[in-house]
């Protein structure tokens, strides 16, 4: 086990992604109309033709939209509380990665006005990663209800 | 379980708490104002989408002429489908992926006419490229190369041109066209002097073919979507426009590469500059913007693009009197071309101006703006409405504070009407498409592409083009107006019939 008192900074990362998880999942759900149908058929990546296949047929675009809302606020929220903290995180790498795979940052942006420049590396890896530090440092053990879990 | 395990174990609950207190506090802001008055006055008045449909494919193969094949001469041959098998290769994954998702138009092209003859083979060979191929899969054989665009014409097996040659010989090769029964689709400027703009009319009219202008922004969804917004009322009475090019670059400012090995050997440059005695030169041939003889300049070359995205906007044909001015102030080169310039068009009757400003040596975004009495519409990559703080129109919104005065109201056809402009990521990048690209049916699409299957569709169905005969009329008397303003240093003014 890692020693308590490093643990702080790896519990506000873990907390701060969270609460970045809950807004986009909340503010999604709040957005009458919100669909991510356009995010999909506009996908680039690898991953291109799976994603126009989810946009393809309206129920599995509602199932999509509903799921990808519910995920991202379940995540969130164990995230901030710190429980079943290494089920969330990898829930959450496996978004960031989909998100990332959907518009890789391969450096030729179709125009000027896109937010940022990215080559290979982007925000949502960055995150993807920093997810990856707090899965290692399981700082929810320490700062999170997983505490009361472990410790009796 | 000790005190301090408890308080650390709850370490999360505070963040969860801020969160939940903070978006209350956001919500309950938002809801003290009730938008959906304001949404259901836009949605009466306005159509739900601007988008139209993709122009559909007739079973009728049309063959096709293509008289130059310069850059926006491959550029439109490409548009139709057809790229050399080594530029294939040369493609990203982006650029073959979008042209290989771009509509078969069952076409053949069956002729090419260019002057410099290496690039004629190129793009005979490009044109035989029918399935798309890359250098390694490609073995087809060239098609026909004409030496002048008169054997072109004369080619009975010949349906439709498409003329993207020097802007001087845009209005002769158009009219023999018409004459010999073929479809044009022609390149601005519509013609290089003001007695052609009527002879091109006359003979587009005369011999019944299906013309269309090179204006594709009349596909372009924002512009069809600023139609909408103009002609619902929703900017009051429209007084002044104002529009520019910037451009900030030796190829923005015409400065094209010139082959090594040009020489009057591969350039017919008799032809080209119409049997005159004038001595072979490069730089005139392969740059040919930059000299009055071939070509219109800044007025040509560039007004003419954003005159006719604000004639399909507002539908205001040609203004009573048009002034310019400007001169050759950054390029100290062999051109004889402004490269700062400025028109202003007037309209009394309509009580309006159309302001223009073109600057060769900036690259500033400058929208185009439409100023109304109670609002002015922003047109870029997105469409935006704000509002006038005394607009009668919105009096009853802006008391009830449910709009604020020159608050963005964006009312792309592709995103909903909605006054929270949440800009996700998706809206975003999509909006951050450029003028080249327009969606249709959420699928991204070259508008130049949309515009040729306008014109193809015409054809076989006789429905009207987009930049017909009367809109390109338009556009050639008012680049005409514009250019001879600036070289006579004069006022010109239209009398309905004549430019004086």
């Amino acid at each position: 086990m890692n020693n308590n008192k490093s643990l702080l900074p790896y519990a506000l990362l873990r907390v701060a992604i969270g609460w970045l998880f809950l807004h986009e999942g909340i503010n999604k759900l709040l957005t009458e109309g919100w669909t991510a149908k356009m995010y999909l058929t506009q996908s680039t990546g690898p991953l291109k033709g799976f994603f126009s296949w989810l946009a393809s047929d309206s129920s599995l675009m509602t199932i999509t939209d509903y799921s990808l809302c519910i995920l991202l606020v379940a995540v969130g929220t164990t995230l901030i509380v710190g429980i079943l903290e290494r089920y969330s995180i990898i829930i959450g790498i496996v978004l960031l990665l989909m998100f990332y795979l959907a518009y890789p940052p391969l450096g030729d942006s179709i125009s000027q006005h896109t937010e940022g420049n990215y080559l290979l590396i982007d925000k949502n890896l960055i995150m993807a990663i920093a997810l990856f530090v707090c899965l290692k440092t399981n700082s929810a053990e320490e700062y999170g209800l997983e505490r009361i879990l472990i410790k009796k | 379980m000790k005190r301090r395990d408890l308080l650390k174990s709850l370490a999360g609950i505070p963040f969860l708490g801020a969160y939940g207190y903070l978006l209350f506090d956001k919500n309950s802001q938002q809801t003290t104002i009730n938008n959906q008055p304001f949404v259901d006055f836009l949605q009466k008045r306005l159509p739900a989408s601007g988008q139209q449909n993709i122009p559909p494919i007739g079973s009728k193969k049309i063959k096709l002429g293509i008289i130059g094949t310069g850059s926006r001469g491959q550029y439109l041959m490409k548009a139709l489908g057809f790229v050399k098998p080594e530029n294939i290769d040369r493609m990203n994954e982006q650029g073959r992926q979008l042209f290989n998702e771009q509509t078969n138009l069952n076409i053949e092209i069956a002729a090419i006419c260019d002057l410099y003859s290496p690039r004629a083979k190129d793009a005979a060979k490009a044109a035989a490229n029918i399935d798309r191929q890359g250098s390694m899969s490609f073995k087809r054989e060239p098609v026909k190369i004409y030496a002048s665009y008169k054997q072109l014409l004369a080619d009975p097996n010949i349906d439709a041109v498409v003329i993207a040659t020097s802007d001087q010989w845009h209005a002769p090769i158009t009219i023999e066209a018409a004459k010999a029964g073929k479809h044009v689709y022609c390149e601005k400027a519509l013609t290089h002097n003001l007695e052609d703009v009527y002879k091109v009319r006359d003979a587009v009219k005369a011999n019944r073919v299906v013309f269309q202008l090179g204006h594709q922004n009349r596909q372009a969804d924002n512009y069809i979507r600023a139609r909408q917004v103009v002609k619902a009322g929703l900017l009051g009475k429209v007084n002044l426009v104002e529009t520019s090019t910037n451009r900030n670059s030796p190829n923005g400012a015409w400065l094209y590469n010139i082959p090594k090995d040009a020489s009057v050997q591969n350039v017919d440059w008799k032809q080209f500059v119409g049997n005159s005695s004038k001595p072979f030169n490069k730089e005139h041939f392969f740059r040919w913007r930059l000299f009055w003889d071939y070509g219109t300049g800044l007025s040509g070359d560039l007004l003419t693009h954003e005159y006719d995205c604000i004639n399909q906007v507002l539908e205001i044909g040609i203004p009573e009197k048009v002034s310019a001015s400007g001169g050759i102030y950054h390029w100290k080169d062999n051109r004889e071309v402004p490269d700062i310039f400025q028109v202003m068009m007037d309209y009394p009757n309509k009580g309006m101006s159309v302001m223009y400003s073109a600057s060769l040596a900036n690259s500033a975004s400058r929208p185009r703006l439409i100023m109304g009495s109670d609002a002015s519409l922003e047109i870029g990559r997105d469409v935006e409405l704000k509002v006038e703080p005394r607009a009668d129109l919105y009096k009853d919104f802006l008391k009830k504070k449910i709009i604020k005065p020159g608050e963005t109201i964006n009312l792309n056809s592709n995103s909903e009407i909605k006054l929270d402009a949440i800009s996700s990521a998706t809206e975003r990048y999509f909006a951050s498409r450029g003028l080249l690209y327009t969606s249709r049916n959420g699928k991204t699409m070259d508008t130049t592409h949309l515009h040729l299957a306008e014109w193809l569709h015409a054809i076989r169905s006789g429905a009207k083009t987009s930049c017909h005969i009367d809109r390109a009329f338009d556009e050639g008397i008012v680049a005409q107006m514009a250019t001879l303003s600036y070289r006579e240093g004069k006022m010109k003014y239209w009398d309905g019939n004549k430019v004086v």
